[in-house]
């Protein structure tokens, strides 16, 4: 086993860490407080490639391994998890579902414009009705000649606003439930198709959540990706990578937790001396670490399963369970550590306990982490 | 001056070795997708700047870029650089973009900051951080 991260993943994660630093932390608090989405920082990530870090660079993309896109995605969602969440959307929802299963015609139109970061995608599956069991899908795709008319109405959908691109699951035939589910590529602009408003949200407030509603929208039926009826199993695949990518972005959050604890424990003064020198301090610290620590270890693995071809559903979701937890816990005894100071929004670390409790619901919820960890112990 | 002379023989010797990575120990490999791919040796208008541009373009990539190699650590390089410079301004004020960014990315004491690009590993400086793109 090899813990040593290649040259070129060092590289990645030191380029991923310069640019958050330098780019986005300065005005990730503002963004915080207006939620206004940070559209200049997205075109130059972009541009330096991390909106398609996966993707082979025959289709535009920078052609990486997972393990270099949870480096950078830790890096950047460790100072704004917002942005944490729109990278990953793009990379490993959406991006990463089309080079796999997408035909030749849509990597080609779509593909190459989403990896370059010239365009946005979006991953529409929720419904209001449906978010856990995502197979009672009530959005209909009807096929007429060469379209599919969708009707319905998606919940919850990260870059709502902002995408180009949107990946929706709609039935195609309600009869098989969730085997009559199919993907469908939606362009921004279609006719029927309508954004709501960005919903006004507890943490990531930056990025852009809002609901979508078709309403007799007209998709051309050479948009499905894969075949009909594989929506759903589609959407699996892709939640299961994307797990990976939400674990990367509880670590950063987790991370930034634990470093903004030790730098105030270090200089806060209480009883004569430094917090720091406090048993109920240092224990605090040291569990944060340990958490952090091991769920980092089990999203590596998870990602090295997954570079290697092998069976990763089960380690996908362990990562993202375990990472989130720690994120959550971390930041709440960052937020004890700092006192009174962690309380108010002039300390950073009230905003990664907001951001923090979103990854322990979106991409499968922690109790669907459990269900989906204990039947694959259950088959085996 | 000796002691002048001496600083610049160090200077050039440390320098190219140490500097940037892309120039340090690596893998050669002389298949690597090089930019020549990308050029355009036509002329299509008969304007002087076109005639100029593609002039001193075509020179430097036939005597020095070709046999230098594809080792520049900036994406885009200065060639490509300098075509965009022009396209989105003039002649002149691309020319003065281009010395201004050539003296930028080799000055060795006080050199900007750059981010690489994941794909290529290259230092991304486009034109965009030197002219607003799209004004009026």
């Amino acid at each position: 086993m090899n813990f040593q991260f290649t040259e070129e993943q060092e590289m990645i994660r030191q380029t991923a860490k310069d640019f958050a630093e330098a780019e986005i932390a300065p005005s990730a608090t503002e963004r915080d407080i207006n939620g206004e989405f940070p559209v200049e920082i997205v075109k130059k990530l972009g541009e330096l490639g991390f909106m398609g870090m996966m993707v082979s660079p025959e289709y535009g993309g920078a052609g990486m391994d997972t393990l270099s896109y949870v480096l950078a995605m830790i890096e950047i969602s460790k100072v704004d998890a917002s942005v944490g969440v729109i990278m990953s959307v793009n990379n490993s929802l959406v991006t990463w579902g089309l080079e796999q299963f997408g035909s030749d015609h849509l990597k080609d139109k779509y593909l190459v414009p989403l990896a370059q970061g010239l365009k946005l995608g979006a991953f529409a599956l929720s419904e209001p009705e449906a978010g856990s069991d995502a197979t009672n899908q009530n959005t209909m795709a009807e096929k007429e000649g060469d379209y599919y008319i969708v009707n319905g109405i998606k919940n919850w959908i990260t870059n709502g606003k902002m995408a180009d691109y949107y990946i929706v699951m709609a039935q195609t035939d309600k009869v098989k439930r969730h085997k009559g589910i199919s993907a469908l590529l939606v362009e921004k602009g279609t006719e029927g198709f309508e954004q709501a408003k960005k919903e006004d949200k507890l943490g990531i407030r930056s990025s852009d959540t809002c609901s979508l509603t078709f309403n007799n929208c007209k998709v051309p039926a050479e948009n499905l990706i894969w075949e009909e009826g594989k929506g759903f199993n589609f959407a699996m695949k892709t939640l299961n990578g994307g797990r990976i990518g939400i674990a990367a972005q509880a670590l950063g959050i987790a991370e930034a937790s634990l470093e903004a604890a030790i730098k105030y424990a270090k200089t806060r003064k209480a009883f004569g001396t430094e917090i720091a020198n406090h048993q109920a301090i240092q224990f605090k610290l040291a569990d944060m670490a340990m958490e952090l620590e091991s769920a980092k270890l089990l999203t590596f693995r998870a990602a090295s399963l997954k570079d290697n071809h092998l069976d990763y559903t089960k380690e996908s979701a362990m990562a993202k369970l375990a990472a989130s937890k720690a994120a959550v816990h971390c930041a709440l005894e960052a937020i004890q550590i700092h006192g009174g100071y962690g309380y108010v929004r002039e300390y950073l670390v009230e905003r990664y306990l907001r951001d923090a409790k979103i990854t322990e619901i979106y991409e499968g919820t922690s109790e669907i982490q459990r269900l989906v960890i204990a039947r694959s112990l259950l088959v085996q | 001056m000796r002691i002048i002379l001496l600083i610049v023989l160090i200077q050039t010797i440390a320098h190219p070795q140490v500097d940037w990575e892309r120039w340090g120990k690596k893998e050669i490999d002389y298949r690597k997708e090089s930019f020549s791919k990308s050029r355009d040796y036509s002329f299509d208008g008969l304007g002087v700047t076109e005639t100029i541009l593609k002039g001193a373009l075509i020179s430097y990539w036939t005597f020095f870029s070709d046999i230098d190699g594809d080792n520049c650590p900036f994406e885009p390089s200065c060639s490509a650089f300098f075509i965009d410079a022009v396209k989105t301004t003039n002649l002149i004020e691309g020319a003065l973009l281009f010395f201004d960014r050539f003296a930028r990315d080799t000055n060795p004491f006080n050199r900007r900051k750059y981010y690489r690009i994941v794909k290529s590993g290259r230092f991304y400086d486009p034109i965009g951080n030197y002219v607003k793109i799209g004004r009026d």
